[in-house]
Formats: structure tokens, C-alpha cells, sequence
């Protein structure tokens, strides 16, 4: 077949049907219906043929397809064209291009090889198939791969759904045939299986409805294919079949056998030269080779002749054989004289001359068959034979004694010693060298003949001409498919003998071969000859019955038929091959090859390894994915590495409360603020006593675990530890706590974050409460006001919760005070703050920031409590209405430090804002720069400290996100901060980490989105600043809570904090860089010395926080015992807490602020930033804390030394004012590490979980893209954090 | 499946390069072994190549590519996070762990 080939239709079977084409849904049920046969098929079809050409085109309503149109005119014009005269020139025709259409129950196409039977019967079956929608069509062909082979064609051409048919062999058990028959719907089946399922009922023969039988001229005698179909005749079933060949057979006998078979009713036959199929046949060049026989051949064949001669003469005398030349007799010609001789032996011999004569009829039938094997296969089969005859019987003693035979064993015997080469083998080599180099070979048996449709096949081979003119075509067939073919045909000639000269090609021809292949060629054009008529008058036709009712007649439509991709069994796997995978034909480029080189040939000769322990922090929380989900075993290595890392960061059962605290806080949230605002004095008195009384029972828990923990960072550490799970909790509990107390007194949104904050912070809350109730307890009234603003101060360096709860206290001291006092209590809150910070400043007296800060707090203070109650008023109002809460806390964080104070005393204002708000309108100006600047804090705040986040995050509850979020986040990193410090504060850090990293992430967002965020770009700055200033220098610290308030308040305070803000300016920018250095550093080093600077640089914040919590803490401690005492004691814890940060490190001290504030920073950040904000933590503080204890602080972790600053905090008020400013900043800076943590690690669940927050902070965010960009240098630091985690273990 | 696979040509000889290679070892091992005791009995396994079936191949091929794919992805997502616009391979180490775990 071309393949270019072009199909056929239907309309051959249309042409059956044409007239009455009816669907025969029905069929089958309605069997009897008007199958009116045409009488007899064969006149149907010849005059059906030539009208339906022209009908043709009317075909099937279904439509069937046909772009083939040309086959379909060819096959029906062709059958009534007349036989082409027979060629007299022995052609070596590709002549037999019968196709033989029968209708009546067969269809009968013989077409020649590659003139596209295969085409037809597909386009048969589709019709049928089509047409009768239950009807089963059988395709037979007759060996296994011809199987495989015809039902990939027939998919491919018409696209029979594959899931419909199967093909099925012997390799199938009867059983599952049984139940294919039902399921399919096409089969295609050996012959041999169907006689079989037909037999013992397994197909369903009455579903039969078309069956197809290629290589049709085996269907002779008993073959399977004539079994089956007397079978089904016997049923009878009403079918068309179609019997398909190229080689009908070389005698009209053998033809008619096969009609009478298979039921033929009509002959449709076309050969190469027909008009309809010649467009579509390549050429196909037939080649005679003559090889001349060897020398040796030669002279045996000579001897065999001699030793012929005599027995020829002989039989010859005895006129049993023809007066011939004998030197051409063939074997066959000696076989039907023996025939002969045998049937009507001559009268005149006697009966022994006849047994003589019957020997000598078998000495030549050997002679000659020796002969024809010496000429045909070589001298090697003929010496074979010719031992063998001579072993025994007649031949053997016969002719044993005669010389010339033994002459011509001799030569054999010599030339097979030589080992030559038959000249054929030779010459085959020789063409295939020439002509074939370069290309395939198939070295085939006969089974090679038939059916191979190998498109490829440029040339056959045959080696032996004397073969059945029907395998000669079939042999030919194979080739010309795709392309021109050519056919060698590798003759022995004898030189002497050359009577055959064939023009054809090539090749004189040697005679007994030649001659036997010309004969035979010349028989098959008679064969031809009959069947050119369509058969009509050689052949006897069966008739059959119409099976599509005459009502409908098919036309013609073009349909473009959409095939799916044959797929092939399991087995065969080569259709992989079908799909062309893009090569990548590029070259590497030179960057490419260096990057491999990096890695897998590397100079020193030491491969790069991938370590999977490089990055154990990044194993405590999954990755992000793109495709591929975590499998349960990544879920329980995030778990395994959690608790490894809990250790010294904290545990994960925290991160689940965390985040429900900060879902309930934000809801609460918003409704806390106006609660807040509301928020009455009792209330938060209320909740401070609760929370004293719990931050006690916390700083009793956090002492042990301080002792404990002491060991390492001892007083503070432990302080802080305990503190620090507490701490986290309370210090969200605080914030919600102080909300609780305000939500207890008007369920503001703060109780939300208390609520969520009690259950999960309580520690930090009660810490708050604790350093509140102590702050109050120390400080009294008056002292309560100092208290409230050390709470104040502690909120601030607590983080928001403080703030909150101070805020609370404060509010309710302020509240009380304002408003019982009405803006008196404003002033006294903010002055509070000032006396706080002058106490810090006294405490710190040495250090400038807390002059400075002291200075600014005054200023400030009073600018800030008028300011702080308009910021507040400001706040709370614009929080009420923009549920911001966050900003007030903001604010109050803003207060806190330098500003901050202001902004402390704005977050206890924050209930003195509502106070305030009457009074905000005096200074609404000034409150106006102060709520912006205040916004600014806070939105820095918040970003940047989680303390203020955290108490933003009570109030900002409203922006939930933003303030559970740094809530949790502060709560992390205070954990965090703590774990690494302290055990306990793992625990806290763990779950910090996991609110962090969950919540944080929403944190994050929330606060980007908020002011907070932009805020915490510049709070991160100002963070870094801080950080660096504290680890630098105290004054830096100051300076950074200068800066911040600077930044916030930076212009109220400017002057004061000018100093301090230039150093912070500088010191920020440092911090950023510092941060970014640290961050890559995480990344990349884990030295020491980077880490330590990261630390520093991100921990700066976290220091801020922690300082600013230990500030707190310290104030708190102090006010309430000593620093010994806070050991044992929560206030000696706090203290404590602060001199082990100040003096130890960030340690205690730091945890307590650090807690608050890291917790919502930090948390973000998560455990890489807490722990390195912890780390930062530690050496800030212990900057910070020398800075503002300066002697005392300074590094000295022993417990004395933070009994000493424990002491000096407790005594300066101030420092701890300073350090909540510190934390402020710190918790500016975290915030601000926390949003880039957040954004690193967390965005997506962030995302997810904030979705809704996200949208409304998506503006936000947009604003804060910078900061967002910091956020991802920030993660880094985490990395170090790492990495320096993973240099200590 | 995607089209755009990873050619099995090319991931065969991969294969095939890592099981001679094993192979090789295996025969080290054995060799070693089988001085003590005796040599001829693992000869026909160890010189029967590994093989592939072609669907095998091609699954392998789709796998290797949804490894990558994801794998690249995750790094990608950490360079991201850096604010890197290359990935190094300290970012594949970070992902590393899960993703094995994952696969």
C-alpha cells in the first residue's frame, strides 16, 4: 500500500448495499426484513457497480468517509472493465492485482500487495461497524503478526474506537475469548480461532455481521478460514463477507475453489496497470540477475549430464519420454511423464521394460533434482543428496559403480573443501553491498512472503526464482509500499545453456531456473485474464443477499475522521518510541558548563555533595511546594526537627494556641480597642491584679526555671525562661490580659487578645500583671502612676501585651486618673513615663539615651501625654474606626521609646486616649503629628517590635492579623529569645516558632498592610539602628529608641533625641545593612562572628524588645524587690530577667521585654530570627543593659551582676524606660525582622490564613513592598541563626 | 504526562551508566567474596545487564522530571525569599530533606 494511500470507502461494500442501505440497527432483529438479495450477486453487483459509481456519491447517510473516493470509483469501475489482453511477453508482472469483490455474502476483494486491501477491508468495517451498531465484524487474517499488523492499519485509517476491539489468537484461553466476543465489538482473529470459537459456539455468529478474510487463497480445502465460513452458512448468518488477496491463485480450478469456499459472489480485481490504483502504486522494477554458475557447478553439472545421457536415451528409446533435449529437462516434466507412463503405459513395452522404465524414471527424477539443487542452492545440498541416494536403494545400486557420477561427487567433494562460495551467495552479497549499504536487512524464510507491510522495503531478494508464481507476487508486494521498490531475482545460469534473454533488466537468465519462472509467470496472466471481467464467465458465483435494506442508500460524504493514537498492548512498547522527546541540540553555555563543572567536576577532586544537614532551622517548618504535597514522613521530620530545635527554641503545641489566640484576638480585636477605650480603670485594676497575681504565680514558675536555667544565664535567664513560655503566653496574655481586663470590664478587643493571651501567654500577661501589680504594688499610687507608666514602659517593652495591660493599668490609673482627673491623668501617665524614664535615666543615668530619653520623655512626655492622649484619642478613634488597634499600641510602643515613651504612655493612654480624645482635640495638632508620628511608631512598632505589635496586636485586635500576628510573633521570639537563652524559653520559642510561623506569617501581612509595616520597614531600620546602637552602644540604644520615637515622634523630640537620632539614623542604616549582612550571612555563614553580628543586627531589634522588656521587667523587678529577690520572686525574677539581659546578655532581661516584643517581631521571623534576636538579644542586652545599668549591665551574666542590674533597673526606673524604649525599638526592629520573617518563611500560609486579612492589607502590603523586601534579607538572618545553631550542636 | 519530558534516550544511558557502574561494584564485592568461597555462581546474574522496560523508562523519565521540576521550584522559592535571583545550591540544601522525604 502506499501510504500515501488513499483509501478506499465503503462504497465497495456500499456498492452491495447501495441500493437499500439501511441501518440496520435493526438488522439483525429484523433480519428477514427486506435483505432482499439481489438475486444473483454477481449480476447485482456488475450492474450495481456502474450505476453506483455514479451513486456512489449518494452513499451512506451516515457518512461515511471518504476522502477515498478514488478507491471507490476505482473499485467500482474497475470490476467491469475488461480483462487486459495477456501480455506475450513474459513480464515479470506484478500482474495478480485482482481484487475480487463478492457480495453476496463476501465481498471478495483481491487486490494486488500494496494496492491497499487492507484499506478496503478497514473502510468496510467502518461502515459496517457504523451501521450496525450490535453487529460483531470478524477480520481474519492468518498468522499472529499479521494480526497485530492489520489491526493497527485498520485503526489508523478509519479509527474504530480501540476500547471496541480486540484482537485475539491462540495465545488467548477460549474462556476470555468467550467473553471478548460479548464485549467487542471488531476482532481480529488467525482463522484458525474462529472455526474454533465458531464451532463450539463461543462467538456469537449471529451477531455477525461482516467478516473479513485477508490472504484469501488460502482458503482452500479444509483451511480454517473455509471451515469457519461453512459454519456460519450452516447457522445460517446473515453477513457480508470480504475476502481479500493478492494472489487469488495461479488456476482457475484453485480460484473457483476458493469462491465456492468462501461463498464469493462478486470479483472485483485490479492490478498495477488499472487506471483507479496505478496513481497509487510506485514503481516496482523487477530485476533478473544472472549469476553464472561457478567452474566447479559447471563441470559437475557436465557430469551429471554424461551420467543422465544414457538413462535419458534409454527411457528415451523406450518412447516413454518425448524426443527432447535432455539437457533441459526439467524434474516436473519427468514427473508428469512418469505420470503418464504410469497411467497408460505404452503398449508395446513389455512389463519388465516398465519396471526398467520405472527405475529409470527415478534415477533421472534424482539426477534432475540433483541437478536443480547444484543449480538453484549450490553445490553443497546437491552433494548432500546425492550421498544420501547413494546410501542406499535402487539409485544407489545402480548407479554406485558409474564413474561419471563419481567424477562429479569427486568435484563436489573438492569444491566443498575449497569452502567456496555458492556464485550465488556471492553475487547476493555483492547486490546487497551495492545497493543496500546503509540499509536494513531482513533475512526471511517464506514466512516472510505474505502480509509484512513494511513500508520501508526498498528491495526484495529472492534467491530462488522456481517458486509458485503466487509467493512470487506476494514476495513482490512487499516492497514498492512507500517508494519506488525493486525486486532481485538471483538466477543461476549455466554459460552454456542461455537461451532466455528477458529484456527486462538485467540478466540473461539461465534456463531450467529462468525458464521454470517465465512459465510460471505467463500461467498467473491466464489466471488473470479470467478474472479481469469480474469473473463473470470463468468463475461460478454464490449468490448472497442485500443486507442494507434498499430503502436507504449511503451517499458519499467527506469526513474528516479524527483517530486516536493506536495503542498497542503492554507488551509492545513502541510507541514510546512514536513520541519525539526534544532533544536539547543546544550547547551548554559557557556559564552552564562552569556551573557543572562547580559541582560535579571539581578541580580539587572533591565533589560537591548536597548536605541535608546544612539547614536544620529549615527543616522545622515545612517548605513551600509547588506541586508535589509533603508526604506524612516530611510531617514527621518538621516534627522531629521541631523538637530537636524546640530545644532550644520552644515547643510547637504553642504556635496552635498561638494562632487560635490571635484568630480569637483579632476578632476581639477590634471590639477590645472601643473596649478598651471604654476600658475602665477597675477593669484593667481588675485584670492587673489578675495578672499580678498569675505573673506571679508565673515569675514562682519562671524562677525555678530561671534556676534552672540560671545555670546558664542563671537569674534573668531563668526569670526569663519561665517568663518566657509564660511570658509569651501572658506577654499575649497580658495584651489580652490588659484586654481582658478590659475586655473583663468591657470585653473590649483586648480581651479577645487577653483571652487568647490568657490561654496561651498567660505567663506573659501575668508578667505583665506581675510587673504591673509589682510596678503598682512598688509604686502605689503615685507609684501606680510610675507603675503604670513602668507598665506602660513594660507594655511597651513587653510588647503590645504589656502595653495593653500597662495601658490598661495605665489607662485604668490614667483612665482613673484622666478620667477621674480627666487630661490629668494623661499627663500623669505620660509624666509617669517620664518619671519611669527619668528612673531609667537615673538608672541609666550614665547613659545618654536615657538622659536623652528622659529628656525626650519629659518633652515628650508631656507633649507625648498630651500628644499620647490626643494620639490615643486619635488612635483609638482612628483605630475604632479602622479597628487599627494595633496603632494605638503603636503608638504607645512609640511612646515607649524616647517617643516610645509618649507612645507607651499613647498604648496606656490608649484607654487614656479615650480620655485623651477630649483632650486630643486641645492638641489635636500636636496629638495629630503625634498619632501620626505615633502611627508611624506603631506601624513601626508593630512591624518592628513585637511588643508593640504585640500590644498593637491586642489593639490592633481589630486588625487581628496584624496584632495576632505580633502577638504571636513577639510571643516567638521572646520564646525564642528565651529558648535560646533558657530552656523554658525554648518551649516558649517553640511556640513562638509556630505561631510565628503560622501566625507570624499572618502577623506579618497584618502588619504590613498595616502602618505598622511600612512603619516596620523604618522601625527595622531604626531596629537595625537600635540594635547596632545597642550592641554598640547604650546610647545607641537610646538613640535607636530616640530614632524610633524620632521616627515616629522623631520631630516632638527631634531635639532631644537629635543626637540620639543622628546616631540612630546611622546606626539604622548600619542596622539595615547589618541585617542584610546578617541575613546573608545566615544564608550563607554560620561563623560566629556573623552570627554575632546578624544577631546583633537582627537581634537589635529583638535586643530593643528584649531591653525594653527588660526594662520592664527590670522596673518592674526593681519596684517590686531586688534584684536577688526578683530571682526567687516574679518582680526578682523581672529584675532579674533585665540584669541577666543587660548584664548577662539579653538572657532574662531580654526575655521578658524580648518576649513581648520579639513575640510579635519576632515571631515572624520565627525561631531564625527570634534565636538570633535572642542571640542579638543577649549581646544587646547585655550592651543595652551596661548601657543603662552600664557597670552593673555590662556583659555580667552572673547572677550578682544581674542582681546588681537587677538592682540599678529596679532603683531606675528609668533604664527600664529606656529599655522599654529599647524594646520598643527592638520590638520596631523585630517587627520589622518578624514582617521579613514572616514574608519569608510564612507568606503563603500567611497568605492562606489571612487571606481575608490579606486583601484588606494588600494596599498595605503594596506600601510596605520595600519592607517586604527587607523581610526576605531578614529571613536569612533565621538562617544564621541556623547555622550558628548548628555550629553550637 | 507532559510532552515535555525528559528525553529516555537520555535517561536511559543515565541508567545504564549507573548500573554498570554497580555492576561493577557488585563484581568487587563478589570477587572479593568469592575467593573465599566460590566464584562461578553469581557469574550469570552479574553478567546480565540491568534493564529497562520502555514504559519503565518513560515513567522513569516523568518522575525524574517532577522531581526536578519540584525541586527547582522549592529552591526557587527560597532564592525568592533571599531576594536572589539565582539559585545556588545552598538553596537546594535547604529544601533537600522534605523533598526527598516527599518523593
Amino acid at each position: 500500500m502506499n501510504s500515501t494511500v488513499n483509501l478506499i470507502d465503503d462504497d465497495d461494500d456500499g456498492i452491495d448495499w447501495v441500493a437499500a442501505c439501511e441501518e440496520i440497527d435493526v438488522v439483525f432483529q429484523n433480519r428477514n426484513l427486506p435483505s432482499t438479495s439481489s438475486s444473483s450477486s454477481s449480476y447485482v453487483k456488475p450492474t450495481s457497480f456502474v450505476p453506483r459509481d455514479d451513486s456512489v456519491e449518494n452513499k451512506k447517510r451516515n457518512g461515511t468517509t471518504s476522502k477515498q473516493s478514488t478507491l471507490d470509483k476505482f473499485v467500482f469501475k474497475a470490476v467491469p472493465r475488461p480483462p487486459p489482453p495477456i501480455p506475450d511477453v513474459p513480464k515479470p508482472v506484478d500482474e495478480k492485482v485482482p481484487r475480487v469483490e463478492i457480495d453476496p455474502e463476501a465481498a471478495k476483494t483481491w487486490i494486488y500487495p500494496g494496492l491497499g486491501k487492507t484499506l478496503i477491508a478497514a473502510v468496510v468495517m467502518y461502515n459496517y461497524f457504523r451501521w450496525f451498531p450490535d453487529g460483531k465484524i470478524v477480520f481474519a487474517a492468518p498468522s499472529r503478526p499479521l494480526v497485530t499488523q492489520q489491526i493497527e492499519a485498520c485503526h489508523n485509517i478509519v479509527g474504530i474506537p480501540q476500547d471496541l476491539i480486540i484482537d485475539m489468537t491462540g495465545q488467548i484461553t477460549p474462556s476470555k475469548r468467550a467473553s471478548f466476543w460479548k464485549s467487542k465489538r471488531v476482532f481480529f482473529v488467525t482463522p484458525q480461532v474462529l472455526e474454533k470459537d465458531i464451532q463450539y459456539g463461543r462467538c456469537l455468529a449471529k451477531h455477525l455481521v461482516c467478516l473479513v478474510i485477508d490472504e484469501a487463497h488460502r482458503a482452500l480445502g479444509n483451511y480454517a478460514s473455509s471451515g469457519a465460513v461453512r459454519e456460519l452458512m450452516a447457522v445460517p448468518v446473515e453477513l457480508r463477507i470480504l475476502a481479500l488477496t493478492a494472489t487469488p491463485g495461479s488456476k482457475q480450478q484453485t480460484i473457483q475453489q476458493i469462491f465456492d469456499n468462501l461463498r464469493i459472489s462478486t470479483l472485483e480485481y485490479r492490478n498495477e496497470s488499472d487506471e483507479d490504483v496505478r496513481k497509487y502504486v510506485h514503481n516496482r522494477k523487477i530485476e533478473l540477475i544472472q549469476v553464472p554458475m561457478g567452474q566447479d557447478a559447471v563441470e559437475i553439472n557436465d557430469k551429471l549430464l554424461e551420467v543422465i545421457r544414457p538413462h535419458f536415451l534409454r527411457l528415451r528409446g523406450m518412447q516413454v519420454l518425448h524426443d527432447r533435449d535432455y539437457k533441459t529437462l526439467s524434474p516436473c516434466e519427468l514427473l508428469n511423464s512418469r505420470e503418464k507412463f504410469r497411467q497408460a503405459p505404452p503398449q508395446h513395452i513389455s512389463d519388465i521394460d516398465c519396471g526398467v522404465a520405472e527405475g529409470l524414471f527415478g534415477i533421472l527424477l534424482t539426477l534432475y533434482h540433483i541437478r536443480k539443487l547444484l543449480s538453484s542452492h549450490g553445490i553443497r545440498p546437491a552433494h548432500e543428496m546425492l550421498e544420501d541416494k547413494l546410501k542406499q536403494g535402487y539409485f544407489a545400486r545402480y548407479l554406485s559403480k558409474n564413474q561419471d557420477l563419481f567424477k562429479a561427487k569427486l568435484i563436489m567433494e573438492q569444491s566443498l573443501n575449497r569452502k567456496a562460495l555458492s556464485p550465488k551467495l556471492s553475487k547476493m552479497l555483492e547486490v546487497l553491498l551495492d545497493h543496500f549499504s546503509g540499509f536494513n536487512v531482513i533475512v526471511a524464510t517464506s514466512i516472510g512472503e505474505e502480509g509484512l507491510d513494511i513500508m520501508e522495503v526498498d528491495l526484495v531478494i529472492c534467491f530462488d526464482a522456481n517458486i509458485s508464481p503466487l509467493r512470487m507476487i506476494q514476495r513482490m508486494g512487499r516492497t514498492g509500499r512507500k517508494h519506488d521498490g525493486r525486486v532481485d531475482i538471483l538466477f543461476l545460469y549455466e554459460h552454456v545453456v542461455t537461451r532466455w534473454n528477458i529484456d527486462l533488466l538485467v540478466l540473461t537468465c539461465e534456463g531450467p531456473e529462468l525458464k521454470g519462472y517465465m512459465r510460471k509467470q505467463a500461467n498467473s496472466k491466464t489466471v488473470g485474464k479470467h478474472m479481469r471481467n469480474g469473473g463473470r464467465t470463468s468463475f461460478h458465483f454464490h449468490p448472497s443477499p442485500r443486507m442494507v435494506p434498499h430503502i436507504y442508500k449511503p451517499e458519499v460524504q467527506y469526513v474528516e475522521l479524527s483517530i486516536e493514537h493506536f495503542i498497542r498492548s503492554g507488551k509492545k512498547v513502541k510507541d514510546d518510541d512514536q513520541r519525539i522527546t526534544p532533544v536539547l541540540r543546544e550547547k551548554l553555555t559557557e556559564a552552564e558548563s562552569n556551573l557543572i563543572a562547580k559541582y560535579f567536576y571539581p578541580s580539587g577532586g572533591i565533589k560537591w555533595k548536597p548536605s541535608l544537614i546544612a539547614f536544620p532551622y529549615f527543616q522545622t517548618f515545612p517548605s513551600r511546594v509547588h506541586n508535589v504535597r509533603h508526604s506524612y514522613k516530611t510531617g514527621l521530620l518538621i516534627d522531629v526537627m521541631q523538637r530537636l530545635e524546640g530545644r532550644s527554641f520552644g515547643g510547637d503545641s504553642k504556635i496552635s494556641p498561638i494562632k487560635d489566640e490571635v484568630s480569637l484576638e483579632k476578632d476581639p480585636g477590634v471590639g477590645n480597642v472601643e473596649k478598651r477605650e471604654i476600658g475602665e480603670d477597675l477593669l484593667f485594676v481588675d485584670k492587673f491584679s489578675n495578672q499580678n497575681l498569675e505573673g506571679k504565680l508565673l515569675d514562682s514558675a519562671a524562677s525555678p526555671r530561671t534556676e534552672t536555667s540560671e545555670t546558664k544565664e542563671k537569674p534573668s535567664v531563668c526569670a526569663f525562661p519561665q517568663q518566657s513560655p509564660d511570658g509569651h503566653s501572658y506577654y499575649f496574655g497580658p495584651d489580652y490580659i490588659s484586654v481582658d481586663a478590659f475586655g473583663n470590664v468591657l470585653i473590649l478587643s483586648v480581651p479577645l487578645l487577653t483571652f487568647k493571651e490568657v490561654s496561651h501567654p498567660k505567663h506573659t500577661s501575668e508578667r505583665n500583671c506581675l510587673k504591673q501589680v509589682s510596678w503598682h504594688l512598688n509604686n502605689v499610687e503615685v507609684d501606680k502612676d510610675l507603675p503604670v507608666q513602668a507598665g506602660a514602659l513594660e507594655d511597651l517593652i513587653t510588647s503590645q501585651t504589656r502595653c495593653p495591660k500597662d495601658g490598661s493599668p495605665r489607662s485604668i490609673c490614667d483612665s482613673d486618673a484622666l478620667q477621674e482627673k480627666g487630661i490629668h491623668g494623661i499627663e500623669r501617665v505620660p509624666q509617669t513615663p517620664i518619671k519611669k524614664g527619668n528612673l531609667e535615666d537615673e538608672d541609666s543615668i550614665t547613659e545618654t539615651p536615657d538622659s536623652k530619653i528622659k529628656a525626650l520623655r519629659f518633652l515628650p512626655d508631656e507633649y507625648c501625654n498630651e500628644s499620647r492622649d490626643i494620639e490615643l484619642s486619635p488612635r483609638l478613634t482612628n483605630m475604632i474606626i479602622s479597628g487599627v488597634v494595633p496603632e494605638s499600641p503603636v503608638n504607645i510602643k512609640g511612646l515607649s521609646p524616647g517617643k516610645e515613651r509618649e507612645y507607651i504612655v499613647a498604648d496606656p493612654v490608649s484607654p487614656v486616649q479615650f480620655y485623651n480624645e477630649l483632650p486630643l482635640k486641645s492638641s489635636t495638632p500636636e496629638k495629630n503629628d503625634i498619632v501620626n508620628i505615633e502611627s508611624n511608631a506603631c506601624g513601626r512598632n508593630a512591624s518592628a517590635s513585637p511588643i508593640n505589635g504585640a500590644v498593637q496586636t491586642p489593639l490592633l485586635c481589630k486588625d487581628n492579623s496584624a496584632s495576632v500576628r505580633g502577638c504571636t510573633s513577639t510571643s516567638p521570639i521572646l520564646g525564642k529569645s528565651e529558648s535560646p537563652f533558657t530552656d523554658l524559653t525554648n518551649e516558649s520559642c517553640s511556640r513562638n516558632w509556630c505561631l510565628s510561623m503560622g501566625d507570624q506569617s499572618e502577623s506579618v501581612k497584618r502588619t504590613r498592610k498595616f502602618k505598622r509595616l511600612r512603619k516596620v520597614g523604618d522601625d527595622g531600620k531604626n531596629e537595625n539602628l537600635q540594635r547596632e546602637k545597642d550592641s554598640s552602644l547604650k546610647p545607641r540604644a537610646s538613640g535607636r529608641g530616640r530614632k524610633k520615637p524620632n521616627n515616629d515622634m522623631v520631630r516632638a523630640f527631634i531635639d532631644e533625641e537629635a543626637e540620639a537620632s543622628t546616631d540612630c539614623d546611622t546606626s539604622e542604616d548600619e542596622e539595615d545593612d547589618q541585617n542584610n549582612n546578617s541575613h546573608d550571612s545566615f544564608i550563607d555563614d554560620r561563623t560566629c562572628p556573623t552570627i554575632a553580628a546578624t544577631q546583633s543586627a537582627t537581634s537589635g531589634t529583638d535586643m530593643m524588645a528584649i531591653y525594653r522588656r527588660s526594662l520592664l521587667s527590670q522596673s518592674p523587678m526593681p519596684r517590686l524587690p531586688s534584684g536577688s529577690d526578683t530571682l526567687t520572686t516574679p518582680n526578682s525574677m523581672a529584675p532579674t530577667p533585665r540584669t541577666s539581659e543587660r548584664g548577662s546578655g539579653s538572657g532574662k532581661a531580654s526575655f521578658c521585654l524580648q518576649t513581648p516584643l520579639t513575640d510579635s517581631t519576632n515571631q515572624s521571623k520565627n525561631s531564625r530570627d527570634s534565636k538570633p534576636s535572642f542571640r542579638i538579644n543577649h549581646k544587646t542586652e547585655a550592651v543595652p543593659c551596661s548601657a543603662t545599668s552600664v557597670s552593673s549591665k555590662c556583659e555580667g551574666d552572673n547572677v550578682s551582676k544581674k542582681r546588681k542590674l537587677s538592682f540599678c533597673t529596679s532603683s531606675s526606673v528609668p533604664t527600664i524606660n529606656l529599655e522599654q524604649e529599647f524594646q520598643r525599638e527592638c520590638e520596631m526592629v523585630c517587627d520589622n525582622d518578624d514582617d521579613d520573617n514572616f514574608f519569608d518563611s510564612i507568606d503563603l500560609d500567611a497568605f492562606e490564613a489571612q487571606a481575608t486579612l490579606l486583601l484588606k492589607q494588600k494596599s498595605e502590603l503594596l506600601t510596605t513592598q520595600k519592607q517586604e523586601v527587607i523581610m526576605p534579607a531578614k529571613p536569612e538572618s533565621p538562617g544564621f541563626d541556623f547555622p550558628s545553631f548548628d555550629l553550637g550542636i | 504526562m507532559e510532552v515535555n519530558s525528559f528525553d529516555p534516550d537520555l535517561i536511559h544511558s543515565i541508567f545504564k551508566l549507573v548500573w554498570t557502574r554497580r555492576a561493577l561494584e557488585r563484581e568487587k564485592n563478589e570477587s572479593a567474596d568469592a575467593l573465599d568461597s566460590e566464584a562461578g555462581a553469581g557469574a550469570s546474574k552479574k553478567s546480565r545487564p540491568t534493564s529497562a522496560n520502555g514504559n519503565a523508562l518513560k515513567l522513569s523519565c516523568e518522575f525524574l522530571r517532577i522531581f526536578v521540576t519540584e525541586a527547582v521550584q522549592r529552591a526557587a522559592a527560597i532564592a525568592e525569599a533571599e531576594d536572589v535571583s539565582k539559585i545556588e545550591a545552598t538553596h537546594l540544601e535547604r529544601i533537600l530533606p522534605q523533598l526527598l522525604l516527599d518523593f
